[in-house]
């Protein structure tokens, strides 16, 4: 099937392989004109003309004369015909004259002819031309109105030129700058020039488009793509680019869920995850809502042309030059099977030819106050001891005992009340501890001891510039981070190096090298080891400190009162304490990126050009966390290795002796490369027929490897370990012997992508747009069944430039009006799903030590891509002027094959089976508007809008409700009719005279705890986890140089339910203390179930009575909220006045995370940040950020 | 020009290179392809991919009686013990549809060993791999096949009856690895012919010992027979093979030396000389409070306490529990190891007693349970026991492998294949929170439930009344 396949794709090349050469032998002799030539000579040497558009019109010459070696021999063959002369200004910088003009006869510096022709009547003019920071503009055409006399400035932005005295003005006007008309007169003689950029909100301004493939003019794009500018990144300034995009793109959802900004709680790469793992806690992003049940939902990235695998943290923002988002099939489908959840295309800065060093420097500080420990919902320590003495009374924890070993640990209160029972302390005693604990409140102590003030710098060097045929961009910069976590921080330092050469005149190679360099360090003790329920929960009385000052310890492995007596036979002190864990951590993370590209790029012939591109990705992390033997890790490892001794000291089986330690060490490699050749041709024929294809083929490959081990007995000081044996279990406390943990591993896994496409784009007239791309795709472990993989992924798009009707051309308001229609079809894998049957090997079997394997999953000869159709429809307008402009789209995505597992009988030996087996409808639209509200010299106003609305719905009636449904509705899985983040919920009916939680069935009777719930009309549907509706405002007032600006973020529709209590003790799940205030209002006694809503602890149906209570409509709550996410306030300073030195300089001072301006639920909830507290992380609500930042260019 | 072909050149040779679709031809580590005989070798070696047995029928015993308020509250406190309770109680119902639990994952582990098996059992011939390799895997994968069904039909399906054997519902007899075939219930005969058929293909290629004793060995398999034919009270054949395991493995862990067992003392599973194959119930050791096994005074009664298996593998209450009273089952905590349930030497022993006592030779009988007694009782303690007749003979035999098996499933087995002979016919009581459940001669509640779960997915899957 394959080779069917592929054949036409390889005819398809030699075509316009032979094409390009035959156009090429028949146009040998053509006759162009000389303006064509001209250009065609600009683009080649890239130089630049300044001519009279007069004395070229009319003038022909043939292709055969630029076919020059140099640069003079093509001009003079060009134009020495057509009677003019060119005259050299300053590198890459000519000027045209006809023979006749007898001012600029000879070719001589503007500075000599100065001295020359003082006497003349003509006057002498000079002066210099920057860009709006200062930097000197290179290449601007100025040209006076009394004659046509022109010039160009020269790579340091100066200029000369002759006037005549007739003149009164001179024009210069540069391409994206606004045209500046200066009047002069006879005494004028030097001329200091500041070009502002074409209006901010201009459409002109974004106005390519890059696939990361090719860079199209966006008005002959028909996809739906934005592109972002490095001046709209640079108005949030964080060391990182996910929160700076946060709020730019229409349809582009950003969540952070946590503040930290490159430091994530999770920085470590899962190899055997079949899904992104970097970060996961603490940002996620979407463009377009879901697109897939199982497989990767995280948007495809491409930096520089390349898919990367990295972090978007490894990027410096501030090399960002653009970011592109590819957002329907039209746009994405050149990505192929990945680009189904949209594509983000990174390009970073380049040099500019002919430039003289431009060299920026910024310095940021940002500082956060601590997180309010208070937004965790907790019990006071009144209220705790109460519920301990429930839990006791209840029999819902089964009594200590010194005596029995391997008890569960209890808390102190538990514990106290357990010996008051036992009468073996007196009721005085135990009231005198009980009124000290109750006036204990921890949490300041948590907050004061493991809590700080989060800080973070970064530090920005770049330097550009270029000349006559290469140009650069490198930066530098370091950040660090100290997140609000005691103990934990990052590092990180970028280095980019991008060169542009021009190679033997006419080819271009590109290179890019970036480096990023990170060291984080990870605290031991997190917020989350405290506080997730379990026996050793962190109780509010519990203290860090003693009132004598004294570090308070804690059991946690067994039941204090056991452990107490092991020491004196022995064993290692067994206690944990959280602030000598603190000071012992050593865990410590290195990563280092390094990503190179070179990209070859050879003009074959007139239109045609030629790509080789390669890019090779290579990452090194090392992480090792070392235990040395003061640590709890150790203490509690080697005394679960110490056998109870019969006479005699107790001895650790393993052999550890002291002054040694644990190390484990865990090595991540990566190694990625692209391969590509792609041929472009772009061409106008006859004025009116644009066209524009690129064909190529790819190969990728990913290679991640991870290695694991554990050096037991590891002395610092000498680097020797002891060894041991993995295999051989060593006998342990219980009287029983297991395997150590840590055996050696190493893994690697390579993966390899072939790939095909093509895209094609014509225009007619300029008006007329029609597109079309096609990509097949081939994976490695896609392979069985080779008819599966076959499918093209393709597009289509057509688009018309309604504003360039004639019937239009009268409305002078409208500036531009765009209309784009697309269709195709975008591609999902999944890298965890195999054809064959999947086996997966173990390490070393726990039982037998042997090497074993284990079936994953049963063999899915079908296996195939996900895809999704998605349908887009799209205007973009811009109106008086461009000064209101914006953009609309809708769209429907409509998926096909995605992966779900759905249950099947556990006689077939497995309970579930995932397969290519359901469908998902989606919709959407977004909207984005920007208007100049005021508009003058000194006094500027703009705003913007982003709105986006996005649902989608599970179109499989497979997804029907079955009885594992009923019993977890709100978190249970999709249901046919509805989206995939549905929550449906219990009606709750109060509770019963056991305390037990009631509902009401589908006909509004109440249904105790222990009966089951048959039918949908039981449960309501309570609505959406995501806003459906979401977006952004900003908004900036700009007087003379001090510009201020907000930005608020807003989503509307989405519920969640309030985090609650998340579980009682139960005599099986033993001992587990949640804190969660909740506990204070539960029924305790018959007669509370008319005052509240919370149910009891004790009853067979308790668990269940508590879900019930958890997913009822009661603890609902709208998500709908408002966040002013940035206040800024920069102020360009006036160095112009001072120094020559500096060109420009800006101050900023901007204020994030100012919280939620508006909220809907009454509960004082930040629905981003809704963790109770047993999720794996816990996340506070970022605390109030104030930055610093200085930019200075030179 | 010149420059030019260079370009083509190289795109041609870029779009060659890139288009060789060889280039995707490679495979990802981590998953193991099954082309290479020595991967089955990996899987085999998966303890838990094979060793998993049902555990209900270990609670339906009469050798225990939860009889205490405390445990029975205890179990009752949450629903997570209903699969405890409700084979406890000999209920109808033991999934209940709708609730939590819902899965019967006794039901479940059975069949992912009979996926795992028919895995190999199927794909091994096609990889690459000598012939004796790959016959010797399969073999290993037919033992445990065999066992996996031995306890399905044990547990699932009505006790074997040569005369309606052919037409009582077994279970669903699965011999290929596909998704998508039919559940119907193969009859209680064809399931023991499978198995019979399974075991004896597979004795020729399997090796007579193994490291470990989670690797089906050829005693192994012929234990496995012993006990199939036993089951089938084919006790020729049972005691044929019965032999035949214990010329292979004679050997019997030695009580009467012992003054206390714990880990340094007594074997390892996986390395005991009297476990012929390790087969370890679901959810493992159950010696701890709720679920630990309380012995029935009738069984303590039995058992005596002198015996060294009282002493050394029963506890009083205390250890387990401040609440509960009583005696029980701790061999678990004592050797630090879930119990076994895979066929051992005294099963074989015992096989070989009850055969002989069933075809009248009472001494012979009695020599083989002696033979076993004097190995569990301290010399001083050790009286070697006789029988009048040949029924005295065999419950003698019955009751010594209620003292040797207790604990274990075996009770269970025992009380479904005797509980239509009239010399061990017997009403089971128990009183749970309050209710009485009774258990009488061919109760249909001799066989287990299939959950409803299984039956709403696939309706072809008949109920047991």
């Amino acid at each position: 099937m394959t080779k069917n396949f592929t054949k036409p794709i390889y005819y398809l090349m030699m075509v316009l392989l032979v094409a390009g050469l035959s156009f090429q032998v028949s146009a040998q002799d053509k006759r162009i004109t000389l303006e064509e030539a001209l250009n065609q000579i600009s683009k080649k040497y890239k130089t630049k003309f300044a001519y009279e558009h007069g004395i070229v019109q009319g003038k022909f010459t043939t292709l055969e004369s630029l076919k020059a070696r140099s640069l003079d021999e093509a001009l003079k063959r060009a134009l020495y015909s057509n009677n003019l002369l060119f005259l050299y200004v300053s590198e890459g910088n000519y000027t045209i004259v006809s023979r006749d003009e007898k001012l600029f006869n000879q070719n001589r510096e503007p500075a000599q002819i100065a001295a020359d022709r003082t006497d003349n009547n003509d006057f002498y003019l000079m002066g210099q031309v920057s860009d709006e920071n200062g930097n000197p503009l290179p290449g601007v055409t100025i040209k006076s109105n009394g004659s046509n006399r022109v010039s160009t400035s020269d790579g340091n932005g100066k200029f000369s030129l002759f006037l005549s005295k007739e003149s009164t003005s001179i024009a210069f006007s540069y391409v994206g700058y606004q045209t500046n008309s200066i009047a002069v007169t006879n005494n004028t003689r030097n001329l200091s020039v500041a070009l502002t950029p074409a209006s901010a909100s201009q459409l002109a301004d974004v106005n390519i488009v890059s696939n990361g493939y090719q860079v199209l003019p966006k008005e002959r794009s028909t996809g739906a793509a934005l592109e972002i500018k490095a001046k709209d990144l640079e108005k949030i300034p964080t060391p990182n680019i996910i929160q700076r995009i946060e709020s730019l793109v229409p349809g582009l959802k950003v969540n952070l869920t946590s503040d930290n900004l490159f430091t994530y709680n999770n920085t470590q790469v899962g190899i055997n995850s079949g899904t992104r793992t970097l970060g996961t806690s603490d940002y996620s992003m979407s463009i377009r809502g879901t697109s897939t049940l199982r497989g990767e939902t995280f948007p495809l990235v491409v930096i520089d042309g390349a898919i990367s695998e990295l972090d978007l943290s490894t990027i410096n923002p501030n090399d960002v030059a653009s970011i592109s988002f590819l957002k329907d099939a039209a746009a994405a489908s050149i990505w192929g099977t990945r680009a189904a959840n949209g594509v983000i295309v990174i390009t970073t800065k380049k040099g500019s030819q002919n430039q003289a060093p431009k060299i920026s420097f910024s310095v940021t500080a940002a500082v956060a106050n601590r997180p309010n420990l208070g937004y965790l919902k907790m019990m006071s320590a009144a209220q705790t001891i109460a519920y301990e003495q429930d839990l006791v009374a209840k029999n819902l924890i089964t009594t200590p005992n010194a005596a029995t070993a391997f008890g569960q640990p209890v808390a102190d209160v538990t514990d106290l009340t357990f010996k008051l029972k036992a009468g073996s302390i007196t009721q005085v005693a135990y009231d005198a501890a009980i009124s000290r604990y109750s006036a204990i409140d921890s949490r300041e102590q948590v907050s004061d001891y493991l809590l700080r003030p989060s800080n973070n710098q970064q530090y920005n060097f770049s330097v550009s510039g270029g000349g006559k045929s290469s140009d650069y961009f490198y930066s530098a910069s370091y950040s660090n981070e100290s997140p609000y976590t005691r103990g934990t921080e990052g590092q990180r330092l970028t280095v980019t190096l991008n060169n542009n050469f021009k190679l033997f005149k006419i080819a271009t190679l590109s290179t890019n090298i970036k480096g990023s360099f990170f060291k984080y360090k990870t605290s031991s003790v997190g917020l989350n080891a405290l506080y997730s329920p379990s026996a050793t929960t962190f109780m509010p009385y519990n203290q860090l400190i003693d009132e004598q000052g004294n570090r308070v310890s804690y059991s946690r492995q067994y039941y204090s009162g056991w452990v107490n007596t092991l020491q004196s036979k022995g064993y290692l002190n067994w206690k944990y304490n959280v602030l000598d864990e603190l000071d012992n951590a050593d865990n410590s993370q290195n990563e280092n990126n390094y990503s190179f590209n070179l990209n070859l790029n050879v003009p074959v012939f007139k239109g045609f050009s030629a790509n080789a591109f390669f890019n090779n990705e290579r990452s090194f992390g090392y992480s090792k966390n070392y235990y040395n033997e003061q640590t709890y890790y150790y203490r509690n490892l080697v005394n679960g290795f110490t056998p109870q001794p019969t006479t005699g000291n107790a001895v650790n089986s393993i052999g550890l002796s002291p002054g040694s330690g644990i190390l484990t060490n865990l090595n991540t490699r990566g190694n990625n490369y692209t391969l590509r050749g792609q041929l472009n041709y772009d061409n106008t024929f006859k004025e009116n027929h644009q066209v524009t294809v690129i064909a190529g083929t790819e190969i990728r490959q990913t290679q991640l490897g991870q290695g694991v081990n554990s050096l037991y007995g590891y002395n610092t000081g000498t680097g020797i370990s002891r060894s041991v044996n993995y295999f051989t279990p060593y006998p342990t406390i219980q009287g029983f012997s297991t395997s150590l943990s840590g055996s050696p591993t190493q893994q690697d896994k390579t993966r390899r992508y072939l790939s095909y496409y093509s895209n094609a784009a014509y225009t007619y007239q300029g008006k007329y747009t029609l597109s079309g791309s096609v990509r097949y795709d081939d994976y490695n472990n896609f392979g069985v069944d080779r008819k599966y993989r076959a499918t093209p992924l393709w597009s289509t798009g057509v688009k018309w430039d309604v504003s360039k009707e004639s019937f239009l051309k009268k409305q002078s308001w409208i500036s531009s009006l765009n209309l784009r229609a697309t269709y195709g079809v975008n591609g999902n894998i999944s890298t965890t799903l195999f054809p064959f049957t999947y086996i997966g090997l173990g390490s070393a079997d726990l039982t037998t030590g042997l090497p074993n394997a284990s079936v994953i999953s049963p063999a899915n000869p079908e296996l195939r891509w996900e895809k999704t159709y998605v349908a887009n429809l799209g205007v973009d307008f811009g109106f008086i002027n461009n000064r209101i402009s914006g953009t609309f789209d809708i769209y429907t995505k409509r998926g096909k094959d995605l992966f779900y597992e759905f249950p099947i009988n556990g006689t077939y030996g497995v309970t579930s089976l995932i397969r290519n087996s359901t469908s998902l409808s989606g919709h959407g639209l977004e909207f984005s508007l920007n208007g100049a509200v005021l508009r003058s010299n000194d006094f500027e106003i703009n705003s913007g809008l982003n709105f986006a609305y996005n649902t989608n719905e599970v179109t499989d009636t497979r997804f029907a409700l079955n009885s594992t449904f009923f019993s977890n509705p709100a978190y249970s899985v999709n249901l046919n009719g509805y989206p995939t983040d549905k929550v449906m919920v219990y009606k709750n009916a109060g509770l019963d005279a056991t305390g037990l939680t009631q509902v009401y069935d589908e006909k509004g009777n109440k249904i105790a705890a222990n009966q089951n719930i048959t039918s949908v009309d039981a449960l309501i549907y309570a609505g959406r986890r995501n806003a459906p509706y979401f977006g952004s405002f900003n908004t900036s007032v700009r007087y003379k140089k001090l510009t201020l600006m907000a930005i608020a973020t807003y989503q509307f529709g989405s519920v969640f339910l309030r985090p609650t209590i998340s579980a009682y003790p139960t005599a099986r799940t033993g001992v587990k203390y949640d804190l969660h205030e909740d506990i204070a209002k539960r029924w305790t006694k018959a007669g509370d179930e008319a005052i509240t809503n919370v149910p009891g602890a004790a009853g067979t149906f308790a668990a269940q009575s508590l879900l019930r209570y958890q997913q009822s409509d009661i603890n609902v709550l709208k998500g709908d909220y408002i966040r002013l996410r940035e206040l800024s306030l920069s102020y360009q300073l006036p160095v112009e006045q001072v120094t020559k030195f500096v060109k420009a300089a800006s101050f900023g001072f901007s204020v994030r995370n100012l919280g939620l301006l508006w909220r809907a639920n009454k509960e004082g909830l930040d629905p981003d940040f809704i963790s109770g507290l047993t999720a794996t992380t816990l996340s506070l609500p970022s605390a109030v950020s104030y930055n610093f930042s200085l930019n200075v260019n030179f | 020009m010149k420059l030019k072909y260079k370009v083509y050149g190289f795109l041609f040779a870029t779009a060659v290179l890139s288009g060789c679709k060889k280039y995707v031809d490679i495979k990802t580590q981590g998953n193991l392809v099954p082309n290479q005989t020595i991967n089955y070798r990996y899987l085999l070696n998966n303890t838990s991919g094979f060793e998993y047995v049902a555990n209900l029928a270990d609670f339906a015993s009469s050798d225990i009686n939860i009889n205490d308020a405390a445990q029975q509250s205890s179990l009752s406190g949450t629903q997570f013990y209903s699969y405890f309770t409700g084979s406890y109680n000999w209920q109808s119902v033991i999934y209940p549809l709708g609730s939590t639990y819902e899965q019967d994952r006794n039901w479940n582990i059975l069949y992912a060993t009979v996926l795992n098996c028919n895995t190999i059992i199927n794909e091994l011939p096609a990889s690459n791999g000598t012939q004796a390799d790959k016959d010797a895997l399969v073999a290993e994968a037919l033992v445990h096949r065999a066992d996996a069904y031995l306890n399905l039909v044990n547990t699932y399906a009505k006790p074997y009856n040569t005369a309606t054997a052919s037409t009582d519902p077994g279970v669903p007899l699965l011999l290929v690895q596909t998704v998508s075939q039919p559940l119907n219930r193969a009859s209680v005969q064809s399931v023991y012919s499978q198995i019979i058929s399974d075991l004896t293909t597979a004795l020729p290629f399997l090796p007579i010992t193994q490291a470990f004793n989670t690797l089906p060995s050829k005693a192994s398999a012929y234990g496995e027979l012993a006990r199939c034919y036993l089951m089938m009270k084919d006790f020729v054949n049972a005691a044929k093979f019965a032999d035949e395991a214990l010329k292979l493995r004679p050997a019997v862990n030695d009580l009467s030396v012992l003054a206390t067992v714990n880990t340094s003392n007594y074997p390892r599973r996986i390395l005991d000389p009297e476990i012929l194959l390790s087969k370890v119930p679901l959810d493992g050791t159950m010696a701890y409070s709720p679920t630990a096994f309380k012995l029935s005074d009738e069984f303590l009664t039995l058992l005596g306490t002198k015996d060294q298996r009282y002493t050394l593998f029963t506890t009083p209450a205390a250890t387990i529990s401040a609440t509960f009273t009583g005696r029980y089952f701790y061999k678990e905590r004592a050797i630090g190891e879930t119990r076994n349930e895979g066929p051992s030497v005294p099963e074989m022993m015992l096989i070989r007693a009850e055969a002989y006592a069933r075809a009248g030779d009472v001494s012979n009988a009695l020599l083989w349970v002696n033979n076993l007694r004097v190995k569990r009782f301290l010399p001083a303690d050790y009286v070697a026991l006789t029988a009048t007749d040949a029924n005295d003979a065999l419950v003698k035999v019955i009751d010594e492998r209620r003292k040797e098996f207790f604990g274990t499933m075996l009770r269970w087995w025992d009380m479904r294949r005797l509980n239509n002979e009239t010399l061990f016919q017997k009403t089971y009581t128990r009183a749970f929170n309050g209710a009485t459940y009774t258990l009488p001669p061919n109760s249909n509640r001799y066989v287990f439930p299939i959950a409803e779960y299984l039956r709403q997915l696939n309706p072809e899957l008949a109920q047991n009344p």
